[in-house]
């Protein structure tokens, strides 16, 4: 087959593919950049929008509430991420004991990550509720607190609360990528290093934890895109409330869009987000690369 | 290699004590119901060279691991210098280990590497630096100390490995098979090595192998295993002469020891030893004008062992004192400095090692010259040595 041939047998190929991603996901991303250079508004009359330049913009970065959400989004992340990297691997680092049960506590441990997103928001804000929530019950029985608080309805605590709900139900993943990764770990390592002398926290952090740092900056990367760019769970427990305490990036684009029908400057929102997902998956690619390369 | 030399001599002066540095005292490992290794004795002095060999799966290198603290022990002592460390963690035993993989750690340098028990130790760097550069210098890898084992041969790997054990000075060297994954001819270099090694360092090594011929060059001891089983304890002159029973006989030296059914019994003095054989006529009849006591009452049947270099061709390498007589070769393998001749007889193949340049073809009729003064006795049912 000739190069030219060849060349065009691999457009033909790509050619469903380009054609489906345009339209589902080039023209909508063209569009709404677009429309964030305009004022455009969601509305059932006719209404043409004008081209403003950079006005959302200029608005957007200089808006409180917007830079709060970002800040939001920013603890929302790093927490969650934090928790989650530091709870898997402790998990991972369990399950790869010889333990009784452990194929049993292999499986369990991977259901809160099974469950749908919205189903566990649903089952996190039963235990939570103020009046017949779980929670209250465990901490009142065991006197950690005096009488059934609110904890959704109390902004301090309520994006705190989030995160805890969405600790639990990502941790199973970043756990599963742990133990995989302990597992390709040649025992001999671990043995050559306690006969050196090295005791079980030396043992981790100088011949476990660059073994598995590699998966490890994939899946916390991978996490992290996805926790800054969190809606769902905070749509179905508190719908960005109260007092704006758990209202993310995320959920103040969709309000921008949604609830105030403002398409154009929602648009500028959405596409700042987008911007900051971008780096953060570029960042995402350069760890990729050097995990690649090796250690 | 000034610093070598130093390393060298700073390295030990083995006190002249009556205490060993290993004893092992009817150690029992079983996993459930399956006994690994079952009331191991073994004990060794200070600078010797213990090979621990057998088969696969004969619990040699479960031993290895269990005086490593590696394993835990199902019953019985482990006694390094005299201190009882049974149940004592790997770390605070003062040994170093020669995994078969090198089991280096891959995100260190071959610097770091060497240098991680003195680092764990808290050796102070200033004093760790010279420490681990001598013992590059006396194993020839200090040019690769900024590399990481990635980019090593593994040769160079083996080194490291090595490096990292002697660099910490411990009581006792643990080798679980470090040649194997080497290939034949390094295998051979570096097995000189070693013993150069130890020769010049005096160290205490316990070593694993699976290979007769590294237990036969590199021990000063040997211990044959089968089965969770010691076989026998001894010099590897005594294991190779006097073999306790058919299995180290057979197990120990390549080609294995001709073991061959014989009909004896005493005849004016002497051991009359008949081997039958079918290829010509009539039985082959030796004497040995010396049987030990225990063969010289026995009359009946039983087993005859011979090395290979106890049958050779005549003039080459026989002796006045040998005996001879007409065998048929079934088959003539040369091997260059030697020839080695399959002849049918007392139920086996039975090999002679004859002279290189022997002229003699598959087929022929030789006659052979029998050496019987280390000729070894078996019991006929149960193989051990009479």
């Amino acid at each position: 087959m000739s190069a030219l041939t060849r060349t065009k047998e691999k457009w033909v190929l790509l050619a469903p593919a380009i054609i489906v991603l345009s339209l589902i996901s080039l023209a909508p991303f063209l569009q709404t950049v677009w429309a964030s250079f305009t004022d455009a508004e969601i509305t059932a009359l006719e209404r043409n929008s004008t081209w403003i330049g950079f006005e959302n913009y200029a608005y957007a970065l200089t808006d409180p509430d917007f830079i709060a959400a970002l800040g939001r989004t920013i603890y929302f992340t790093v927490v969650s991420v934090g928790l989650e990297g530091v709870l898997g691997i402790a998990v991972a680092l369990l399950l790869n004991q010889k333990l009784r049960g452990r194929l049993f506590l292999r499986v369990i441990i991977i259901l809160p990550w099974a469950v749908p997103t919205i189903v566990n928001a649903v089952a996190w804000r039963l235990i939570y509720h103020p009046d017949y929530g779980a929670l209250n019950s465990l901490l009142l029985q065991l006197g950690l607190i005096d009488e059934y608080t609110s904890w959704l309805g109390d902004p301090d605590w309520a994006l705190n609360m989030v995160i805890l709900a969405d600790v639990w139900k990502n941790f199973p993943l970043v756990a599963y990528i742990a133990l995989a990764a302990l597992q390709t770990i040649p025992s001999d390592l671990l043995k050559a290093a306690s006969i050196e002398g090295a005791g079980a926290w030396k043992r981790f952090r100088s011949i476990t934890l660059p073994w598995i740092i590699g998966p490890m900056m994939v899946v916390l990367i991978l996490r992290t895109i996805e926790a800054f760019r969190v809606f769902d769970i905070i749509y179905v427990m508190t719908r960005g409330g109260p007092a704006d305490g758990t209202k993310t990036a995320s959920f103040y684009v969709y309000q921008e869009y949604f609830s105030y029908l403002r398409s154009g400057s929602g648009a500028s929102y959405a596409v700042l987000v987008a911007g900051i997902s971008a780096v953060l998956i570029l960042a995402y690619y350069a760890g990729m690369r050097r995990s690649s390369q090796g250690v | 290699m000034k610093h070598s030399d130093s390393f060298a001599t700073t390295k030990r002066t083995n006190p002249v004590s009556s205490e060993p540095i290993l004893a092992i005292d009817n150690l029992c490992k079983s996993y459930g119901e399956v006994n690994i290794l079952k009331e191991v004795n073994v004990a060794i002095d200070p600078g010797d060279f213990l090979v621990l060999v057998g088969p696969s799966g004969c619990g040699k290198s479960t031993l290895l691991s269990c005086i490593g603290g590696l394993t835990e022990v199902t019953s019985g002592t482990v006694k390094i210098d005299g201190y009882d460390v049974t149940h004592t963690d790997p770390a605070k035993r003062d040994i170093a280990m020669v995994f078969q993989s090198y089991a280096l750690f891959p995100n260190m340098s071959v610097e770091k590497n060497i240098g991680f028990g003195l680092e764990v130790r808290k050796v102070p760097e200033a004093e760790r630096t010279p420490k681990v550069r001598d013992v590059a210098d006396l194993l020839k890898i200090n040019q690769l100390l900024d590399r990481s084992p990635a980019q090593l041969s593994g040769g160079q790997r083996q080194r490291v490995a090595m490096g990292r054990a002697l660099v910490r000075d411990p009581k006792l060297f643990l080798f679980d098979e470090p040649l194997s994954n080497l290939d034949a001819k390094l295998r051979v270099t570096m097995r000189t090595e070693i013993k150069r090694l130890h020769q010049r360092l005096g160290a205490s090594i316990i070593y694993v192998t699976h290979d007769q011929i590294e237990a036969m060059t590199l021990a000063t001891k040997i211990v044959v295993m089968k089965d969770g089983v010691v076989q026998q304890v001894g010099s590897p002159r005594e294991i190779y002469d006097t073999p306790m029973n058919t299995f180290v006989a057979d197990f120990m030296g390549a080609p294995a020891m001709n073991l061959l059914e014989a009909h004896v019994e005493m005849v004016d003095g002497k051991l009359r030893i008949e081997v039958a054989r079918d290829d010509l006529q009539g039985p082959l009849v030796l004497f040995d004008p010396a049987p030990p006591e225990s063969v010289a009452k026995h009359r009946g049947i039983l087993k005859i062992g011979l090395r290979p270099e106890a049958l050779t061709d005549v003039g080459s390498r026989a002796r006045a004192s040998d005996q001879q007589a007409d065998c048929l070769l079934d088959v003539v393998e040369p091997a260059g400095s030697d020839t080695y001749a399959v002849i049918q007889m007392g139920g086996s193949e039975v090999i002679a090692r004859l002279h290189g340049d022997v002229d003699a073809d598959s087929g022929d009729t030789l006659r052979i010259a029998f050496d019987l003064s280390k000729i070894s006795y078996f019991d006929a049912e149960d193989g051990q040595r009479l």
